[in-house]
């Protein structure tokens, strides 16, 4: 144990118990939120919200009303135009104001009946809500997969702007509306609505016993507003304690109540807050044991990350799906990212170029989808495929980059680049036949391809279970270790230390009696393959295949990440790999979520989008010189 | 009013941290003299140079002792750039001409004439118009004092070498008021009649009453053309006398001469050479850039330590080198009998040599990888020892590299935290002994090493030369050491050849008398030539 500088230790006990206060608050909100008092309270502040909804309904009707005869009154004393809307406006707000102290006070009266009329409203409410929007979530994807299979324009909008060819699972999902307008609701749900409606006649009559002026005419107009404030999908405590509050509901809790329902209202960003604080203050703690092992930037993304989570917890996005989403992303880039490593090991620096191994896993999968296969046996046809046809491309590939030794990094970006447009052509002209994968007019193949059908999610889905509602894509993961181990045993034959040594000291391995060219050329090829079984992966986790210029970035994608996770363009582990595309992807898009909660004007979300991921690359290009050795 | 000398140092030293490079240097040149500076790599001679010129790298590592007197004047020369100012000019050894220049360009190089013109006067001086016609009348000058016909507008490029030389020669005399003028080995790449020229060309420079600072490894030059010489030889002076009172035979044994002090002493040795020849090289060249090997002819016994040295860049690193696969070579190679295949690195290993490199970080180490792993690399690569697991599928056996390396480590006694510290955070010495330990993994029947104490210090040196008798006595591994110093290579070795030029000039015994050595290594047999 290295000894902890007393500065360090002080700034760390001081932290730890803002961080013990506010971890105490937390558990504290969240044993009142789980007991009777805070359900009952809340079930007080809907019935308040409620009545307040309904009693907005009788003023404005009173105000409405009031206008209207004060206008019958102007025209009958033939009032000039400009007089009479003076006169009606002024009448209005008298009223409005006159019915606002009559209605409004609805403190102290007995609304038993009501809030357990509400209650039931509010559970059919929930289920219902929760019903319907999985009916529309398979609708939408019915939607979009026919829409990617039936015409092109649709598609175009979710391969973004040109030249930004990083895909999210979001641009499907926002890129393209839905129409719901083919949506026919099931019988089950209109059962459930029914139901509502007889539930919400309950509600209405309890109202009018409290409400003497609520009019049936009413009923209509009111039940839209009196059903969203009683829940809305997607709620949860603080939603609708803040919705209620807004309704001036907090008046309903006296004295103490009140304080303990804003403990209540707290609790998770006062945990979450807490536990940050805990990580910071053992960060402080272990400085320099950590920043030594770590490396200082991989110190600095770990707790940016860990920063980006609490920001999320506290703006409501939630956290387990935030980090299934980094798990999926890490086992989805994470085979692409570890293409970069052969090339590292073997001496040709950052392997940009790799998208040559990456078309090559993109023909051998649009061959698989040609003939129409499916399941695990498209899958498997497709990784072997992918590493028949990058072989040869790879091999000559790394002849060519023997032949230009020194500058390998721009000659590899540039053959990368070029070798994707070359296959722009090549995509127009290769006789494929299939409709599914042609233009609807005309020859060759389509840019985006729909995996459902043939093998997406194939991996994503073996074996998917949920860690406290964190959805783990088992199959996806344990694939992107199997690689990593592959790998890894590589490194260990005979074959693999002579290609790292060739890489690392060309000269030590030539009086070894090692070929150093031959060397890299395997060391190329093996990052060419596994860079067409990584695009395979990717297309399935992704649920689309882009070709065409699709490729074109996943160079620097792979390059960032394994970048940040510590390796240098000359020296790269496996470790560098893992732990440089989860904190990469984790970052991203995480960053992307918090960024669009923060400023969620629309239409920013994709500028930020390209800032955040373009900011990482180009943070991680500056960490190329690599950790200091040990 | 003239003084007696151009320049005198008196009593200079310097040290590296704690390690002396000179002690009580004294040197005086008088004007118009030809004065020759001698010693071997390693003596002081550049120290003393970049002493004299006020290089960077002497005020940052804490100054000198002594003094520096210019025309009887106490002077202090603070940078290269002054050093010129006040009249010492140095010809490098490299030259530091722009191929795409006119002679009369490089000559002029950074001191142009100019004249103001209408642009200059509004933008300042740095505008003016070049005064071409002034420039090519100078250059005129200096190249006919050097002796050099060549019309002054021709390109540099395309010169022979020598021709260059004289440019370089020309722009150092065309600087006003130069008295003093450095040439560090300039006839190292000349032939020998450019090198005839050039010594003419100093003896002329010199009559104009211009010093000249002469330094060499040539005696027979020395003896040639230079009146005054001192010799140095690890950082103390040893003599500064007239050439007429000395001869060839003295200098050279002056040069190398140890007498009694600082001698290795290895204990124990008992000489198991036998008559059968281990190693035969016949017409060996190596293209090796700085160490160049033209046409060597060798044979190494069975069981003996045959020590190879001679003076830096005169290729007796090449040798090794070229056998072992490293630079391109030619020629003919046996070893036991049988044909070895030059330009063939992994059938040198496989027939049973082994290299422990002169450049170790370069070529002897995988930095950034453990001990065990740089220990048993070759072996894996040549032999495909230390692998497991089934045919095609083989892995490293970890557990018996780890046995491997910690037994390597015993015998050796490599310094080191575990067997997977990387190399490139151990000492000098400790790498030294990896890269043996390398070597030894392979069980080499013979073995090149090359330079392998250099840079490490004088407890891990005798350690690695008591650990090469040991093997040599032990296992029976012959060995050829290849090594700059002297001292050690006569401490260990049963024969020593001398390398200069790329050829083997003699192969003396360790007893042989240090005249010997000194003419060898500057080229000369003591054989007839020797005076």
């Amino acid at each position: 144990m290295k000894k902890i500088a007393k500065g360090n230790m002080i700034a760390a006990a001081v932290v730890m118990l803002a961080a013990f206060a506010l971890l105490v608050v937390g558990v504290w909100g969240l044993t009142l939120r789980g007991g009777d008092f805070a359900g009952r309270k809340l079930t007080q502040m809907r019935t308040h919200a409620v009545m307040r909804v309904a009693a907005e309904g009788i003023i404005d009707e009173i105000a409405l009303q009031a206008k209207k005869e004060a206008r019958a009154f102007a025209d009958a004393n033939k009032y000039s135009r400009n007089q009479k809307a003076a006169y009606a406006s002024e009448q209005e707000d008298l009223a409005r104001a006159e019915a606002q102290q009559r209605f409004a006070q609805f403190l102290g009266v007995d609304s038993g009946a009501l809030e357990s009329s509400i209650a039931a409203l509010y559970a059919a409410r929930r289920d219902y809500a929760t019903a319907a929007a999985q009916e529309k979530a398979v609708y939408a994807q019915n939607y979009l997969a026919n829409q990617a299979s039936a015409t092109e324009a649709p598609q175009d909008a979710a391969v973004a702007v040109e030249g930004e060819a990083i895909p999210e699972e979001t641009v499907p999902a926002s890129g393209i509306n839905v129409d719901y307008a083919g949506f026919v609701t099931s019988e089950g749900l209109q059962a459930g609505r029914t139901a509502l409606d007889s539930l919400y006649s309950r509600v209405y009559l309890d109202m009018q016993a409290i409400l003497p002026d609520l009019r049936d005419d009413m009923k209509q107009d009111l039940q839209v507003p009196i059903e969203e404030v009683t829940y809305t999908h997607g709620d949860n405590f603080e939603k609708e304690y803040d919705r209620y509050a807004q309704a001036d509901a907090e008046r309903v809790l006296a004295g103490d109540d009140k304080t303990r329902m804003s403990v209540a209202r707290s609790a998770e960003d006062a945990l979450a807050i807490g536990i940050g604080l805990v990580l910071a203050a053992l960060t402080v703690l272990f400085y320099k044991e950590l920043s030594k092992r770590l490396g200082m930037p991989r110190l600095i993304i770990m707790l940016f990350f860990i920063l980006l989570l609490i920001l999320g917890a506290l703006y409501g996005i939630s956290v387990s799906g935030m980090l299934g989403d980094t798990l999926k992303r890490t086992g989805m880039y994470g085979v692409l990212a570890l293409a970069m490593l052969p090339g590292i090991q073997s001496g040709i620096s950052l392997n940009m170029g790799m998208t040559i191994g990456i078309i090559s896993g993109l023909l051998s999968t649009v061959l698989v989808l040609e003939y129409n296969m499916t399941g695990w046996t498209a899958f498997i046809l497709a990784v072997i495929g992918g590493i028949v046809l990058a072989l040869p491309v790879g091999w000559a590939y790394g002849k060519l980059l023997n032949r230009l030794k020194g500058s390998e990094m721009t000659v590899s970006t540039y053959v990368g680049f070029s070798y994707v447009s070359l296959m722009c052509i090549a995509w127009m002209l290769l006789p494929f036949k299939n409709a599914k994968l042609t233009w609807a007019m005309g020859t060759g193949l389509r840019t985006m391809h729909n995996m459902r059908g043939s093998f997406g999610q194939i991996l994503d889905s073996f074996g998917a279970f949920k860690l406290f509602g964190t959805p783990v894509p088992t199959g996806l993961l344990l694939f992107f270790l199997l690689c990593c181990l592959l790998v890894y045993l590589y490194t260990r034959t005979k074959t693999g230390t002579a290609m790292i040594a060739a890489g690392s000291n060309p000269r030590f391995a030539e009086a070894s009696g090692i070929s150093v060219d031959r060397m890299r050329i395997i060391g190329t090829t093996i990052s060419t393959v596994i860079a067409a079984v990584g695009i395979i992966v990717y297309a399935q986790s992704f649920g689309f295949m882009q070709l065409y210029n699709g490729p074109r970035q996943m160079g620097f994608v792979a390059a960032s990440a394994i970048l940040i996770g510590g390796a240098s363009v000359s020296r790269a582990k496996i470790s560098n790999v893992i732990i440089g595309t989860f904190l990469f992807q984790g970052v991203l898009a995480m960053g992307i979520q918090v960024a669009n909660a923060v400023i969620s004007i629309g239409g920013l979300s994709e500028v930020m989008r390209i800032l955040i991921s373009n900011g990482i690359i180009l943070y991680a290009l500056t960490q190329s010189g690599g950790e200091q050795r040990a | 009013m003239a003084a007696e000398f151009v320049l005198e140092m008196n009593h200079i030293g310097k040290r590296y941290g704690l390690n002396a490079v000179l002690q009580d240097v004294s040197l005086r040149v008088k004007p118009g003299e030809i004065h020759a500076l001698l010693g071997e790599n390693g003596a002081g001679k550049s120290t003393l140079m970049n002493i004299l010129f006020g290089m960077p790298v002497i005020h940052m590592t804490g100054g000198f002792q002594g003094q520096v007197l210019l025309d009887g004047q106490e002077t202090h020369i603070t940078s290269p750039q002054n050093a010129m100012e006040q009249g010492i000019g140095m010809v490098h050894q490299e030259f530091m001409l722009i191929p795409g220049f006119t002679i009369a360009e490089n000559i002029k190089l950074n001191r142009e004439l100019s004249r103001p013109n209408v642009i200059s006067r509004v933008l300042g001086n740095e505008l003016e118009s070049l005064d071409m016609a002034g420039m090519r009348q100078d250059a005129r000058k200096a190249l006919d004092k050097v002796g050099i016909s060549l019309p002054e507008d021709t390109l540099v490029r395309g010169l022979p070498v020598g021709y260059m030389q004289f440019v370089e020669i020309a722009r150092e005399i065309d600087k006003t008021g130069v008295k003093l003028l450095v040439f560090d080995e300039p006839t190292a790449v000349l032939t020998e009649s450019e090198a005839e020229q050039l010594l003419g060309v100093m003896r002329k420079i010199a009559a104009q009453g211009i010093a000249i600072i002469f330094i060499t490894h040539r005696l027979n030059e020395v003896m040639h053309a230079a009146d005054g010489v001192t010799i140095l030889r690890d950082g103390k002076l040893v003599v500064s006398k007239r050439i007429k009172e000395t001869s060839l035979m003295e200098m050279a044994a002056l040069m190398i001469g140890r007498g009694d002090e600082e001698q290795i002493h290895i204990a124990g040795r008992e000489r198991k050479v036998k008559d059968t020849v281990a190693l035969r090289v016949k017409g060996l060249s190596v293209d090796m850039p700085g160490e160049r090997v033209q046409g060597i002819d060798l044979e190494v016994l069975e069981g003996e330590i045959l020590g190879i040295g001679g003076l830096a860049g005169q290729g007796k690193v090449g040798l090794s080198n070229g056998i072992m696969g490293l630079y391109p070579a030619d020629g003919e190679v046996q070893l036991f009998d049988q044909p070895l295949a030059l330009n063939d690195a992994r059938d040198a290993l496989k027939r049973g040599l082994a290299l422990v490199s002169e450049d170790r970080r370069g070529v002897g180490l995988l930095l950034d990888q453990g001990i065990e792993d740089n220990i048993v690399f070759s072996a894996m690569q040549v032999h495909g020892d230390f692998l497991t697991g089934p045919k095609g599928l083989r892995i490293k056996d970890s557990r018996k590299i780890r046995r491997y390396a910690q037994q390597m480590i015993r015998e050796l006694d490599i310094r080191c935290q575990s067997p997977a510290q990387h190399t490139g955070t151990l000492s000098g010495g400790n790498q030294q002994k990896v890269c043996v330990a390398r070597a030894l993994a392979l069980n080499p029947k013979f073995l090149f090493v090359s330079e392998p104490t250099r840079g490490i210090d004088i407890g891990a040196k005798m350690l690695v030369l008591e650990t090469l008798v040991k093997l040599n006595r032990e296992q029976g591994i012959t060995i050829v050491m290849v090594s700059s110093e002297l001292a050690e290579l006569r401490a260990v070795c049963d024969r020593i050849a001398i390398v200069a030029e790329g050829k083997i000039i003699d192969i003396l015994l360790p007893g042989s008398s240090d005249a010997r050595f000194g003419l060898a290594m500057s080229g000369l047999s003591s054989g007839e030539e020797a005076v």
